[in-house]
């Protein structure tokens, strides 16, 4: 069966949608599970990789690592569910990790802002200056987000499969719409989107291993998976990181076989 | 404003034909040199420096500018296409140039490099003539104690901040300071150190003689053993699309730009770190601030832009102190200010005032040669990918030839060219060792004057050393000079609070076991 990832805009009932299809075809949603899961893998805390998903970088963060980690984290859950089968995982970049998945259908849930805005007085019981404070703050956030880490714009049409305006469209019809792109034939999983799922969310996996352990945190490799085979590519200042790094992503379940091109600064440095 | 006057005034005097062909000459020399794999721009100024002696001083020292910032384009030519740096500066390059060029994409790796040198350049000339004017104007005041003093801090800087083994680099500056007192007493006027009475002495070690031994001889003989591995040489053709599209790509690293040049030029003018270190330090920095620090090590130009924009910077920046203070930044600025004192002038801030012609027209002329550097890298650089199939076996004996001149061309005397072959052995043994050479190249260019400052402060002082801590006969009176002197104290001091840091750590790792 096809993944399905999502994202949505505040109030534009995309949590609906989404439920109801899980509903109906017997998936399993996701949504707060992945941050949970993140912050229990990679002892990070829940509130504060909230805040990396969905508040716009702070000044300060330019010195800090905590953002860039809590980005890995994450990516490496959502692989881990899409991994499952029959799963539908709403926003968490879910959308653009699996870009290059192919039996991953990305479907956006928008909505023009007054019908948002409508939307979430009614829901929260505020005023309507408030709800479009939090719409606009809610979308700045994500949107700021997506450019830091994706370099991509979070309304482009071309991330997405579907993109259902619910200020026209229905939740019947909106649902009845991705039910039949789960049903094409262009969206069921292949040996080939499989294993590059299987690549994707062990590289993933690696990557967020090592940011987690004190002494790799602070380093940035690129990590590529192929078949369980894993290239560490990247610069480290100093051979015993080298080591470091290597020696844990061993440790990563799945890894089968490594190779590191990695480049160390010290034992280039001469006077 | 002055700045302007005296500018307009430099530019008068570089746009001459004379010096305006020798910048261009330093130029290509450089790139050359600095794509040549073993070679680096210290080596380079100090190979061609005989040839100075054919011209005034200004038409000089805008050669050898001209082949510190070419050697700074250059040695990123073959770090791209060969994976081997052309020069230790451009080390950092091979990082990221070699895997672009892998990708395919060396072309835009050879204009990044270009355009981040003179991005690097141009805003390191920039700071440099803002700052150069009041730094002279502020080092007049200084005295004996003052100048003493900052050469001490100019020597701690190597065993706080250089890196490496810090008594190896203290053993090395002494050597240094040693050979300096060869020859005839600067106060007195008695031949020592003639060693019974050995004629060549006693006019003492010639600067030059060290520096053409160590970095013209002595490297040939390291590079001729090491077998430097290449990875797979990358074909490169530039075209004017490339050119184009990768300026467009690098306007958004605005950022890497920024730190490469203002990081370049502070760590250029520390003596102990020259353009080497300042391109390594950008590497880390700008990788640590990147978007997509993953990246770097995998072929981003921003691994490209980081290095090159900072030893371009660095090399600007070396400069500074030398004309400024008397203490060159860097080992290429050391064998430069050797040059300064074989062409009569004295190094320091009297500069500007006695040789404005000089000072404002080397100023000057790095803004011109820098433009003509990007332009000659951009469209010759197949020319330039050329020099790297030149043979070591043709070029090793033609470089110990143009050495042997040199040891020969400052004084006229065969014992000098004699002693260059010996510093050049001494050199080799040097490096194996892993010894420093810039520490012992800047004691002896310095060395003279230190023991002069050194002996005039006493003497004012009455044989106390307190007047390096600002005290003059018990009275508060030089506050630079303690400053100095603190900061020279705290330096040497690095080392040894690292080494007991470490000592108890091991010692806490030790007991957790």
């Amino acid at each position: 069966m096809p993944v399905i990832a999502m994202t949505k805009e505040m109030g534009s009932l995309g949590t609906f949608i989404g439920k109801e299809l899980a509903q109906e075809l017997g998936f399993e949603f996701i949504r707060q599970d992945i941050i949970r899961e993140a912050a229990r893998e990679y002892h990070a805390l829940e509130e504060k990789i909230v805040e990396t998903v969905e508040e716009k970088p702070g000044f300060f963060e330019v010195f800090t690592e905590t953002a860039r980690r809590h980005h890995i984290f994450v990516a490496a859950e959502v692989y881990e569910f899409a991994l499952r089968e029959r799963v539908i995982i709403m926003g968490r970049w879910s959308t653009l990790l699996l870009k290059e998945v192919n039996h991953a259908i990305r479907i956006r849930v928008c909505a023009p802002v007054d019908t948002r805005v409508r939307r979430v007085m009614e829901r929260l019981g505020i005023e309507e200056a408030e709800a479009y404070k939090r719409i606009r703050h809610y979308d700045e956030g994500v949107t700021s987000r997506v450019r830091q880490f994706f370099d991509a714009e979070w309304a482009d049409p071309l991330l997405y499969d579907l993109t259902i305006n619910t200020g026209n469209v229905s939740l019947a019809t909106g649902v009845a719409q991705v039910k039949k792109l789960i049903e094409a034939p262009e969206f069921q999983p292949t040996d080939n989107s499989l294993k590059r799922l299987h690549d994707l969310a062990l590289a993933a996996k690696v990557r967020a291993t090592l940011k987690s352990h004190r002494r790799t945190a602070r380093l940035d490799v690129d990590v590529v998976a192929g078949e369980g085979k894993v290239i560490l590519r990247g610069v480290v200042p100093e051979t015993v990181d080298r080591e470091e790094v290597e020696r844990i992503a061993r440790t990563v379940p799945g890894v089968h076989s490594l190779k590191s091109e990695l480049i160390v600064i010290e034992e280039h440095r001469r006077l | 404003m002055e700045v302007f006057g005296n500018l307009l005034y430099g530019f008068s005097i570089a746009i001459t034909p004379l010096n305006l062909a020798m910048a261009i000459l330093g130029v290509v020399l450089g790139t050359a040199i600095g794509a040549m794999p073993g070679l680096g721009s210290v080596n380079g100024v100090a190979i061609l420096l005989p040839i100075t002696f054919a011209v005034p001083p200004t038409a000089g020292i805008i050669f050898l500018s001209a082949i510190y910032y070419g050697a700074m384009y250059g040695g990123a030519i073959s770090s791209i296409t060969l994976n081997i740096p052309g020069a230790s500066t451009a080390v950092a390059t091979t990082f990221d140039g070699y895997p672009m060029a892998k990708k395919g994409r060396a072309a835009q790796a050879l204009v990044g490099a270009a355009v981040s040198s003179f991005i690097g350049g141009t805003v390191s000339i920039i700071l440099f003539t803002l700052f150069a004017p009041p730094l002279a104007e502020f080092a007049l005041r200084f005295g004996p104690a003052e100048t003493f003093t900052l050469m001490l801090l100019a020597y701690a800087t190597f065993a706080g901040l250089g890196g490496g083994n810090p008594l190896k680099t203290i053993i090395a500056t002494l050597i240094g300071l040693i050979l300096s007192t060869v020859g005839l007493d600067i106060i007195s006027g008695r031949p020592r150190m003639i060693f019974g009475d050995i004629a060549g002495f006693y006019h003492g070690v010639n600067f030059l003689v060290l520096a053409i031994g160590l970095y013209g001889i002595g490297e040939i003989l390291f590079s001729a053993e090491e077998r430097l591995v290449a990875g797979d040489r990358v074909a490169v053709k530039v075209r004017l699309r490339d050119i184009l599209s990768t300026i467009k790509e690098m306007v958004k690293y605005k950022r890497a730009f920024t730190i490469g040049s203002l990081l370049g030029f502070f760590v250029g003018m520390l003596p102990a770190a020259g353009a080497t270190p300042a391109s390594f330090m950008s590497y880390s920095v700008v990788k640590r601030f990147s978007k997509h620090p993953e990246a770097f090590g995998t072929g981003t130009i921003e691994g490209v832009i980081a290095p090159e924009t900072a030893n371009n910077a660095a090399s600007t920046g070396a400069m500074l102190p030398m004309l400024t203070l008397g203490i060159p930044g860097s080992p290429t600025t050391a064998v430069m200010l050797g040059a300064l004192v074989v062409w009569g002038l004295l190094p320091g801030p009297m500069l500007f005032i006695e040789h404005r012609e000089f000072v404002w027209g080397l100023i000057a002329s790095l803004y011109i040669a820098n433009v003509l550097a990007v332009l000659i890298n951009l469209f010759a650089i197949p020319l330039f990918t050329m020099i790297l199939w030149l043979p070591f076996t043709i070029l090793a004996p033609l470089i110990i030839v143009v050495c042997a001149v040199g040891g020969y061309a400052p004084t006229f005397s065969v014992f000098d060219m004699w002693l260059a072959f010996i510093f050049g052995l001494a050199g080799y043994v040097f490096r194996k060792l892993d010894y420093p050479l810039a520490p012992m190249v800047l004691a002896l260019v310095l060395g003279n004057g230190t023991e002069v400052s050194l002996r005039q402060s006493l003497i004012m002082s009455h044989g106390s050393i307190s007047i390096f801590f600002g005290f003059e006969g018990g009275v508060f009176s030089h506050p630079i000079a303690a400053a100095l002197m603190w900061t020279s104290v705290a330096l040497y001091a690095i080392p040894v609070v690292g080494a007991i840091i470490r000592h108890f750590r091991r010692r806490v790792a030790l007991a957790k076991t």
